[in-house]
């Protein structure tokens, strides 16, 4: 019986336990696991788990490798490569200079800086899954800041590990990790796939395998003197593939990391001391830098750059912690020997708390904005809607389209064909020329904003139709228009509590699908050769709107409406 | 506790990472030569340990992660292990398992004496090998997915009872010489009333605490997946406490989640960590093994395996074609312990620690515990061929003793993946037409939705294989997914068989198209559907009022009516 494996039965008992209290009032799980570190710290040697913790660290950034994909990543760069990187730079050098301040050493407030630059992509996107499965703006945007610091992570991780800050190592560790990278494609290109088919049938094979890359990885990443996160990237690239040839492999290696990468929030939890004053004043620091001053650049950031005030607020929001990263990161110079007490401890602590703040944040951030916006924190510029809209002088009985994803899309041809004006609502400034170009009238800006749809003339409209499926912009459509109004819902009973707040109508994607789909089994159970008629329609079907979403549409998947 | 980590310390393990390479490297030849991969594995510790290169010397990460492995392994056996399934054969177990080891012990005993071992050496042999393999026959029957099938599980059971003849056996070799019959009769009672007491709260435990428990969290799928580690770990540390077998511990914590209805995802969940560290496990037994203990001794080793594998055939061939299991049973579980266990190594290494035996006695038992895990790996792998030649011979044994198949095999049937508001109204259209209806779905609340009603349900992602195989995809007539998943609806698309209507869903056109390129029948565009309907009311609104009216009216009724789908109880057969 190993020293080592009574500590991981007690990382685990006690990680489980706090697993168990997040779950139990919906919190994310990582600042728990951490605290429980805090727990299991006065039982544990945290010196060693550290080398589970290591393959933690390893198992995080790996899979970060494997999920890149990079044909997303230029629709990324074009919505908000300058948001994220200005945001870094901006709250970077205030955390440094707070940390200087604070009487730090300026080497070791660099980590300071980057703790208050980063944010936690598994905390932040975890909270946003739907958001960003349904392309909303805030969604989009936020995950795709995300990213952006994710890769700005391993740029750091691969300076950092520069034996010193004289230039000239640098310069040689970025060229090792490039060497890496570069190692990486060539395996992913060349060797990968001989290797699963050599072990053709045999997941368990497939998966030691890529576990063997990734240490094979790590080793060349340690002998070169480059950080193993850097190396375990590498390694991630070099085994990303179609996940569906290999659907039970990737599940595996979820699995080992999952485990390995508890390991390491509890021990990181662990390695924090009694706080003393200097770690609680760093750490309080960080923590105000990450959950207000963070959020607040990225919003003017944002607003700047032509988005509206409430999807700017919902993306500050989601950026309010310390990122993984940032723990990965000050492990890995504790590792080298860069970073000493006080400065892991704060940071750690400030990632614990922000991460349980920022789950708090987004569950009120609708209110957040709307308190923001009625005090008038948020200068709402009528000079940006009026610029970016246009709309006839006494339009009227026309019907108001809100959104111009698919179904709006949809919709404003409708109006064509029965010759009826109408004005499109938006708020996503990546799908404005569209609408320049496809729409007579429209006003761009954020519908739940009264301007926008006193704009639109929405109380002169005949109908007020919105293709945004989300209950706030619903709610408050129906609060400010008077006439007959058509919404979305996701559900039935949002549906029906709408509709007695007075929707004409309110369309469920599920309900009406489930109509066609059992008209489909029905016939295909009634009579079998019914299956090829509706392949062969719906094959027809599919390839006429494929045709449209590529015919003059820039965009390769279109927005549903989040004004 | 504040650390300071000195840079040196902590860079990462190179014995891992060196045991890792070899053993996939050969491991993924032996694949191509169709060897058991387990061979591989103990061949790289063979060559990177003192019988060689002499290049890797376990280090604490490694030996916790073989000590892991077979926890692991035990935890997962201990999930697939329902306990009505295995309450029938409990007796036969213990029947078969004590006499077993008595005339093993004096087997292995006997031929090492008549080898010229002393007396008390001998004794200390005869005890040590009287054990198979878990390791060996768990993993081998668990990868050839037979460790639930009635052989599967008498091998189980009496490796069980052979695990806690080891625990007791080694807390008395660590006493040293016992003083009295009594001493052993009183350490014999304390690790029979604390596995008793651990068993207990086990199934206590998941009868009124784990369903509760695992209701709240199985909807979070790497919170279900560390508590349940969590809990494994529970009770591998209240063993450690009490000088138990950890592996006992871990099987335990696994009955008593095996009794939930969400222990097939865990399996899959489980499993490759397991084969992770179970590959460190048999490479360090490889690595165990020093040139000079290996040639000590070893033609006597080599005939004491070839005395010993023929020996325990016979023994287990005999007892449990007494206890009146039939032909194929009694050989299958014969012929997969014919092999000398890890624990035999870990009883020599204590007899070694307790004076009672020298070092190369110990390199002795290595090399028998070798030879026949190695070539019992070759009669487990190919048990089912070898019944089949050697069958005719053993008419004589046949007998009467079939038992019932268990678990329902789905043919022909309807297989929908999630059950929301799209997929419900068609499960009674499909019940009626293909007979079976199995729903998998990963959300608590909707497994428990369709409980008591003629809808069987698994539980589980469908990404993962156990769920798939649970459902009888493969022979599935018709599949509906409501997964908007890419990756889930390709993957169905490619393990279905190619007659089977399959309906999926998707989100976007290019999906829904290279859908129908997949293979798939009919793909739902939910959102293209309410768009289409949503543009046409637009027009009849302005057209046509009252026809506008008319269809949103039924709309409304569908949508705010009680219950306006056929029930998942299937009444709407009229």
């Amino acid at each position: 019986m190993t020293e080592l494996l009574v500590s991981l039965a007690i990382i685990f008992v006690v990680g489980g336990a706090f697993i168990l209290i997040a779950n139990q009032f919906d919190l994310p799980t990582v600042p728990f696991l951490i605290i429980g570190g805090l727990v299991a710290g006065l039982f544990i040697d945290d010196e060693i788990t550290l080398e589970f913790a290591r393959y933690g660290i390893a198992l995080l950034v790996f899979s970060f490798g494997v999920s890149i994909r990079f044909e997303g990543i230029r629709t990324v760069l074009r919505d908000s490569e300058f948001v994220a990187v200005a945001q870094v730079a901006v709250t970077g050098s205030l955390g440094f200079i707070a940390a200087v301040l604070l009487n730090t050493p300026v080497e070791q407030a660099v980590y300071v800086g980057v703790a208050a630059a980063l944010s936690s992509t598994i905390v932040g996107t975890g909270m946003i899954k739907a958001d960003i499965r349904d392309n909303l703006i805030h969604g989009r945007v936020a995950n795709s800041v995300h990213f952006i610091q994710d890769v700005l992570a391993i740029v750091i991780l691969l300076v950092l590990s520069a034996e010193a800050f004289a230039p000239d190592p640098v310069a040689a560790s970025i060229g090792y990790g490039v060497a890496l990278l570069v190692a990486g494609v060539i395996v992913n290109q060349y060797i990968f796939d001989v290797i699963g088919r050599l072990a053709k049938g045999s997941d368990e094979l497939l998966i030691v395998s890529i576990i063997t890359i990734l240490v094979i990885f790590i080793g060349a990443a340690e002998f070169i003197g480059v950080s193993i996160a850097v190396g375990a990237f590498a390694a991630g690239i070099a085994v990303r593939h179609e996940p569906v040839e290999h659907i039970g492999v990737f599940n595996g290696l979820a699995s080992i990391e999952t485990f390995f990468v508890t390991v390491f929030f509890v021990t990181v939890g662990a390695l924090v001391s009694v706080p003393s004053v200097d770690v609680i004043a760093i750490a309080a620091t960080l923590i105000v830098l990450t959950a207000v001053v963070k959020p607040a650049i990225t919003v003017v950031l944002l607003m700047y750059k032509g988005y509206e005030s409430r999807s700017s607020t919902l993306v500050g929001l989601n950026l309010d912690q310390v990122s993984e990263f940032a723990l990965i990161i000050v492990i890995e110079a504790m590792a080298l020997g860069f970073v000493a007490y006080p400065v892991p401890d704060a940071i750690i602590l400030a990632a614990a708390v922000t991460m349980i703040t920022s789950s708090l944040s987004r569950r009120y951030d609708e209110r957040i904005h709307r308190t923001l916006a009625d005090r008038g924190f948020l200068w709402e510029q009528h000079t940006k809607v009026d610029e970016g809209s246009h709309v006839p002088d006494g339009i009227e009985d026309h019907v108001v389209i809100v959104g111009y994803g698919r179904q709006g899309q949809r919709l404003a041809e409708t109006c064509k064909t029965v010759d009826i004006p109408f004005v499109v609502v938006e708020n996503d400034p990546t799908l404005l020329e569209t609408v320049e170009l496809e729409c007579d009238a429209y006003v761009f800006g954020d519908s739940m904003e009264k301007y926008t749809l006193e704009k639109a003339r929405a109380d002169e409209a005949s109908l007020v139709v919105s293709t945004a499926a989300q209950r706030p912009v619903s709610e408050r459509i129906l609060e400010l228009v008077d006439g007959d109004v058509i919404l979305r819902a996701e559900d039935r009973e949002t549906a029906t509590e709408l509709l007695e707040k007075g929707a004409l109508y309110v369309a469920v994607s599920g309900v009406l699908a489930a109509d066609v789909l059992i008209e489909h089994v029905q016939g295909v159970v009634d009579d079998e050769s019914y299956v090829d008629e509706i392949r062969e329609h719906g094959r027809e079907q599919t390839e006429k709107l494929l045709r449209e979403e590529h015919g003059g549409k820039s965009l390769r998947k279109d927005v549903d409406a989040d004004s | 506790m504040h650390t300071e980590v000195a840079p040196t310390d902590i860079a990462l393990g190179t014995d891992f990472a060196v045991i890792i390479v070899v053993a996939t490297v050969l491991g993924l030849a032996a694949h191509r030569l169709k060897q058991p991969s387990i061979i591989a594995y103990i061949i790289a510790g063979l060559i990177l340990g003192p019988a060689a290169l002499q290049v890797v010397s376990p280090s604490e990460v490694t030996e916790t992660m073989a000590e892991l492995g077979l926890a692991f392994l035990l935890f997962l056996l201990g999930i697939k292990m329902r306990i009505e399934d295995i309450r029938h054969i409990l007796k036969p177990i213990v029947k078969i398992s004590i006499p077993q080891m008595t005339l093993v012990a004096l087997t292995g005993g006997g031929a090492a004496y008549l080898l010229e071992f002393t007396f008390v050496e001998s004794v200390i042999i005869g005890l040590a090998v009287m054990y198979s393999s878990t390791a060996v026959v768990v993993k081998m029957l668990t990868d050839k997915n037979e460790a639930t099938s009635l052989p599967g599980k008498i091998d189980v059971g009496v490796l069980l009872v052979q695990d806690i003849v080891v625990v007791i056996l080694l807390a008395l070799l660590a006493a040293g010489v016992p003083e009295t019959a009594t001493e052993v009769a009183v350490n014999l009672a304390t690790i029979l009333f604390f596995i008793g007491v651990i068993g207990i709260v086990a199934v206590a435990s998941s009868r009124y605490v784990l369903p509760e428990l695992f209701r709240r969290i199985a909807n979070d799928k790497n919170v279900f997946f560390v508590i349940s580690i969590g809990w494994a770990f529970l009770f591998v540390l209240v063993s450690i406490e009490l000088e138990l077998s950890i592996e006992m511990g871990a099987f335990l914590a696994g009955i008593a989640i095996a009794q939930l209805p969400y222990s097939k995802e865990l399996q899959d969940r489980v499993a490759p960590l397991t084969d992770l560290f179970m590959l460190i496990f048999f490479a360090s037994v490889g690595l165990q093994l020093d040139a000079s203990d290996l040639f000590e001794y070893w033609w006597q080793a080599i005939v004491a395996a070839s005395v010993l594998m023929p020996a325990k055939f016979v023994v287990f061939f005999y007892l449990i074609d007494w206890q009146e299991f039939d032909l194929e049973t009694t050989f299958i579980g014969s012929v997969n312990m014919v092999q000398v266990s890890e624990f035999g190594l870990v009883v020599g290494t204590a007899a070694v620690a307790g004076g009672f035996i020298e070092d190369a006695v110990l390199g002795f038992l290595t090399v028998v515990a070798l030879v026949t895990m190695s070539i019992s790996v070759y009669f487990v792998q190919y048990n089912h061929e070898l019944y089949a030649k050697v069958r005719p011979y053993l008419s004589r044994w046949e007998s009467e003793g079939g038992r019932e198949k268990n678990g329902k095999e789905y043919r022909d049937h309807a297989v929908v993946i999630g059950f929301d508001e799209i997929t419900r109204g068609t499960l009674s259209i499909l019940k009626e037409r293909y007979g079976d209806v199995v729903v998998i779905d990963r959300t608590v609340g909707h497994i428990e939705a369709l409980e008591d009603t003629e809808y069987d349900t698994v539980y589980g992602d469908f990404r993962h294989e156990k769920v798939r195989k649970e459902a009888g995809l493969e022979y599935a007539d018709f599949v509906l997914s409501s997964s908007v998943e890419v990756d889930i609806n390709k993957a169905l698309l490619g393990a279905v068989d190619d007659e089977a209507i399959v309906f999926v869903e998707a989100e976007w056109a290019e999906e829904a198209y290279s859908m129908y390129n997949a293979g798939a029948d009919y793909v739902v565009m939910s959102a293209h559907i309410a768009g289409e309907r949503l543009a046409g009311y637009l027009e009849s609104y302005f057209k046509d009022r009252e026809r506008f009216d008319e269809a949103v009216d039924a709309d409304l009724r569908v949508l705010t009516g009680e219950d306006p789908f056929p029930d998942p109880g299937g009444v709407a057969d009229d």
